[in-house]
């Protein structure tokens, strides 16, 4: 009786305890999360000052009057509408052939037995952890002796010699599929390639679109790359937005560069709230956990 | 005749291409890069064989020996930092609550965020006339302000890295939701505090997610250039192209110097062979940690 009511008491603090807990959890995460969503609330409202309140101190919440001809001169100060274009015609260039380059070798890793095959595996996995920034220079180096910089082939190479992470995503996804289902297509006739793109291709809607999302938001965002590879007319909507908002004397004009940038993420703002899900599992299958 | 068997055959019909690429863009410009970095070469005239002269040059260049000595302190803090806080948020965010999913896409978002405009957002933030934390300090006490970006350049730096913590998050939360729920409810049920099961749960269970998000994190950090120039330099009214910006010396990174040498000084050579030392210590720290680990991580499958 003693030893049942102990238990019972101690059963209670326990659930008192966990009561308490939750509610200093929510507190703790929304602060944080306030934390973390203040930067882009800043950004906005600092699009909307004039350059003169950016410069003086102390600094002001919001701006005297909300200055939205920063928006204005921001599409109109450089090209943004060509800029853009360049940028989705390079994240294209590099995506399409890479999902079907990167679905080839994923099929060919995921489903023949042959020898070498592990060796190069591994190269696979080993270039997936190399930042594309580290090796750069010796391609820069390399290309400008073919005579490819300051053109879009570059972009359509690398395409086509498949992004590591996105053969490696294929490679899994294809493991799954039962073996059933090629040696009946392959009894009807079907060839390897038939298989690959009438059977397996439709089945992996999911990791297409991962795929297609990671590969466009990443030329999409990137900077070093087109600011080292491109130049003039040609070059991506970042490095024409790094280096456009200039007056004559070489003043930068932050608060029209800060409106350029907020109209420069609102693609990924709406990618990133409906693709999520997708999103994060291409970056968690990279690094071997189940999500 | 070697009879080679049909499969293999197709698969190496498969990935011929892939192998060709890669031989095309790694191999060779791997290799070109290590010629160069033997020869003078600037970037104009034939280059002219020196063998190691480069090398020798660069170990008493004291500006190289200082960007490395950055580059690992850099490294060592930013994955610390970047870690801890992930690691922090992932727990928290793999309790039972309403609003997880909003709360993950929120804290993630940062990740996605593109390196143009992280940096410029971190600079609107941190500045000393435009920025927000001098707002709230100047609500506290009208004399209180900091100058961040010039005083602390490098914590400046590690902040926005910290804020874009998102990807190890969802990794971490992830590996989290792999860990058996019975296993935390017995210590629970048991008066195990948040502490002792973070520690002597949590811990040891992620630990080969841990020594993989380091090792990812030492590549990471090696190959940051445009944050440290773009947001710490301050080039004053005169905005130039971004290569030539000179960011203070405690964020000038080897891969800062290397560029610089090969676009702003032409001496494509020199920026080689800095590039080859930088590539030595990436995998000298990555081994170094994989070893002295092996003893402490705990893999469920072997």
């Amino acid at each position: 009786m003693n030893t049942n009511k102990n238990t019972m008491t101690s059963y209670k603090r326990y659930k008192l305890k966990r009561n308490n807990n939750k509610t200093f959890q929510y507190v703790l995460i929304i602060i944080i999360v306030t934390i973390f969503i203040v930067p882009i609330f800043w950004l906005i409202l600092s699009s909307l000052k004039t350059q003169a309140e950016m410069i003086t101190f102390p600094p002001k919440f919001l701006p005297q009057e909300p200055q939205f001809q920063n928006y204005i001169l921001a599409v109109t100060k450089i090209d943004y509408l060509h800029y853009l274009l360049n940028t989705i015609k390079l994240s294209l260039i590099y995506t399409l052939p890479g999902i079907i380059t990167a679905a080839i070798y994923g099929y060919a890793f995921a489903r023949f037995h042959a020898p070498g095959k592990k060796f190069f595996f591994n190269i696979v996995i080993i270039l997936i952890m190399i930042p594309p920034v580290s090796v750069l220079l010796p391609e820069y180096i390399f290309f400008a002796r073919l005579h490819l910089i300051n053109t879009y082939y570059i972009w359509l190479l690398w395409g086509i010699g498949g992004n590591p992470l996105y053969i490696y995503l294929f490679k899994q996804f294809f493991s799954y599929f039962p073996k059933e289902l090629e040696e009946a297509a392959l009894l009807d006739g079907c060839s390897r390639f038939g298989i690959l793109f009438r059977i397996f291709m439709p089945l992996s809607k999911p990791i297409v679109v991962t795929v297609f999302l990671h590969s466009f938001l990443y030329v999409y965002g990137d900077f070093m790359t087109p600011a080292i590879l491109l130049s003039g007319e040609k070059t991506t909507l970042a490095v024409a937005m790094a280096n456009g908002y200039v007056i004559r004397n070489g003043i930068l004009l932050l608060p029209v560069l800060l409106s350029g940038i907020v109209i420069y993420l609102i693609p990924i703002i709406l990618i990133f709230t409906f693709g999520q899900k997708y999103y994060i599992q291409g970056i968690l299958s990279s690094s071997g956990v189940k999500g | 005749m070697i009879k080679i068997k049909r499969e293999t055959r197709l698969f190496y019909m498969f990935v011929g291409l892939w192998i060709a690429m890669f031989v095309f863009l790694n191999v060779i410009p791997m290799l070109y890069s290590f010629y160069l970095s033997l020869t003078s070469y600037d970037g104009l005239t034939v280059p002219r064989f020196i063998a190691f002269k480069n090398y020798l040059t660069l170990l008493r260049d004291y500006r190289f020996i200082g960007s490395l000595v950055q580059t690992v302190k850099f490294t060592f803090f930013n994955i610390v930092a970047t870690l801890i806080v992930s690691l922090l948020l992932a727990n928290l965010l793999n309790k039972k609550m309403k609003g997880q999913v909003f709360f993950r896409g929120v804290l993630f978002l940062p990740y996605a965020v593109p390196v143009i405009a992280s940096v410029f957002i971190w600079k609107t933030l941190l500045n000393r006339e435009s920025g927000l934390i001098n707002l709230v300090l100047g609500m506290i006490n009208s004399k209180l302000s900091l100058n961040l970006l010039v005083d602390t350049p490098m914590v400046s730096l590690i902040s926005m890295f910290v804020w874009q913590m998102g990807m190890s998050m969802v990794i971490f939360l992830a590996g989290l939701q792999n860990i058996p729920r019975d296993l935390i409810d017995a210590a629970e049920i048991d008066g195990a505090s948040q502490f002792l099961i973070f520690r002597r749960i949590t811990i040891p269970l992620l630990s080969p997610l841990i020594v993989y998000q380091v090792i990812v994190g030492i590549m990471l950090s090696f190959s940051v250039i445009v944050q440290p120039i773009l947001l710490t330099s301050s080039p004053g009214a005169a905005f130039t192209a971004f290569l030539n910006q000179q960011p203070p010396y405690q964020n000038f990174f080897t891969l800062i110097f290397v560029f610089q040498q090969a676009f702003t000084n032409q001496s494509f050579g020199i920026a080689m062979a800095a590039t080859w030392y930088m590539i030595l210590v990436m995998f000298v720290l990555s081994l170094i940690l994989l070893r002295a680990t092996k003893r402490f991580v705990y893999y469920e499958y072997e």
